[in-house]
């Protein structure tokens, strides 16, 4: 019983240190992934998705190579510097851009959504099927920084291709269409 | 067609539009120049394990060279005879993995799923045709060999069985190509690293399902054969015999 009674204590001088230790993990968690709380990861611009919907820029006058490429494509400086260079020039971050344009540096804009290496995916059938970016990228016209809406794994990508006419769901849900 | 095909067992005609990857191995062409093992090894990230390793028959390759000597010195003759895995249609290595890591695609292929693969070994060992290859150890990569990787095909980790997929990267490249043209790939249009570096065109590759097609064309020669043909494992790869131009 004294024993019982001695041990106790001895647990509950520990609940602190539990706590910040389960606090410095989850901050260690957000510092090492780069990510805010939105799971957007952080950029070296404060890029507005918004405000460019907004301005009724189209997704593909940007990321200008998913009709024809495997990738969308991040734009160039080049194309940044193309309206920006008369656009909203008295902006800190369009002076930014503009600094990174001067300098002919790139933009080290860092990826949302990674695919693993053993993945093989094309941006070009999907949008030649028909589906539009915000099936996969969610209301990215609504973001700011873009944040993944889908965590991509096998599973999503399968809940679309078993939907698809069945004449296609043998060569859509066939391992090798994606793996590689 | 494909419908009737669907009903009957017995006759099992091709279905309208499916394909069956082949290929056809003039064995009178080949030189033993070892050009396709060099270019599959580029392009499908196939590892170098080293003399040693190879000594002990830990050797990587998706496509090897046999030779054969053949009459006593001084009438002496090599013949070769690549060997690549013969994506058989009765593949002894599938029934066999625990966890469907190998299975059958819809156009003929035996793949392999890496991801799936947890090593045990079994499919290489019920291979008749030895063309399964196993990282015992990590791939190394050396400088500048990291620097040619291809990223369109995975590279393998340790502990999984790799296997020649018949480029299967170029295929779905010519394919959604094909696909945004609206148009159906054309016959040779894909060609697997082997064969495109084949100097003598001894390997040719395409539909055995379009009648039309130079690889099945060419497997309706006299000299056609097929590895093995006994076990029943209906290999996609054919051999045509060679004659008296080998040196």
């Amino acid at each position: 019983m004294t024993e019982e009674s001695s041990a106790r204590p001895s647990y509950r001088r520990f609940w602190p240190l539990i706590i910040v230790g389960i606090v410095i993990l989850l901050a260690g968690a957000v510092v090492i992934r780069q990510r805010d709380a939105s799971g957007a990861p952080e950029q070296p611009i404060d890029f507005k998705h918004s405000i460019h919907a907004q301005a009724e820029v189209p997704c593909l006058f940007c990321h200008a190579s998913p009709m024809r490429s495997d990738v969308a494509g991040i734009p160039s400086v080049q194309r940044c510097a193309g309206c920006h260079q008369t656009i909203k020039t008295e902006s800190p971050e369009v002076q930014r851009v503009l600094g990174y344009w001067e300098r002919a540096e790139p933009i080290p804009w860092q990826a949302v959504n990674d695919m693993p290496d053993f993945v093989f995916f094309s941006h070009q059938p999907h949008l030649g099927a028909g589906i539009n970016c915000e099936t996969c990228h969610g209301e990215v016209a609504q973001m700011d920084a873009a944040r993944p809406v889908a965590n991509m794994d096998m599973g999503w990508c399968l809940s679309c291709h078993l939907q698809q006419p069945e004449e296609k769901v043998a060569r859509l849900t066939d391992c090798l269409a994606c793996h590689k | 067609m494909a419908k009737a095909a669907k009903t009957s067992v017995e006759e099992t005609p091709p279905e309208e539009g499916v394909r069956r990857w082949g290929m056809v191995i003039d064995l009178d062409r080949c030189t033993g120049c070892q050009a396709c093992v060099v270019a599959c090894h580029a392009e499908n990230n196939v590892p170098v394990v080293g003399e040693e390793e190879s000594a002990r028959g830990r050797s990587m390759h998706w496509i090897r060279v046999e030779r054969y000597w053949e009459g006593e010195y001084p009438n002496v003759k090599a013949r070769f005879m690549p060997l690549l895995c013969q994506q058989c249609t009765q593949a002894p290595c599938e029934p066999v993995c625990p966890v469907f890591a190998t299975y059958h695609t819809p156009e003929g292929l035996n793949a392999q799923v890496y991801n799936r693969c947890i090593g045990v070994r079994y499919c290489a060992n019920n291979c008749p045709y030895k063309v399964r290859t196993f990282n015992w150890f990590r791939p190394q990569f050396p400088e500048p060999l990291d620097q040619q990787l291809n990223p369109d095909v995975t590279t393998r980790s340790r502990g999984i069985i790799e296997k020649c997929t018949f480029c299967v990267q170029r295929i779905r490249r010519v394919e959604l190509d094909a696909g945004a043209e609206g148009r159906d790939v054309h016959d040779g249009e894909i060609q697997p690293a082997c064969a495109q570096s084949c100097p003598s065109s001894a390997l040719v590759f395409g539909d055995l399902n379009d009648p039309d097609s130079r690889v099945s064309q060419l497997a309706r020669s006299r000299r056609a054969f097929r590895l093995l043909d006994f076990l029943g494992t209906d290999p996609a790869v054919i051999y045509l015999k060679g004659g008296e131009t080998n040196v």
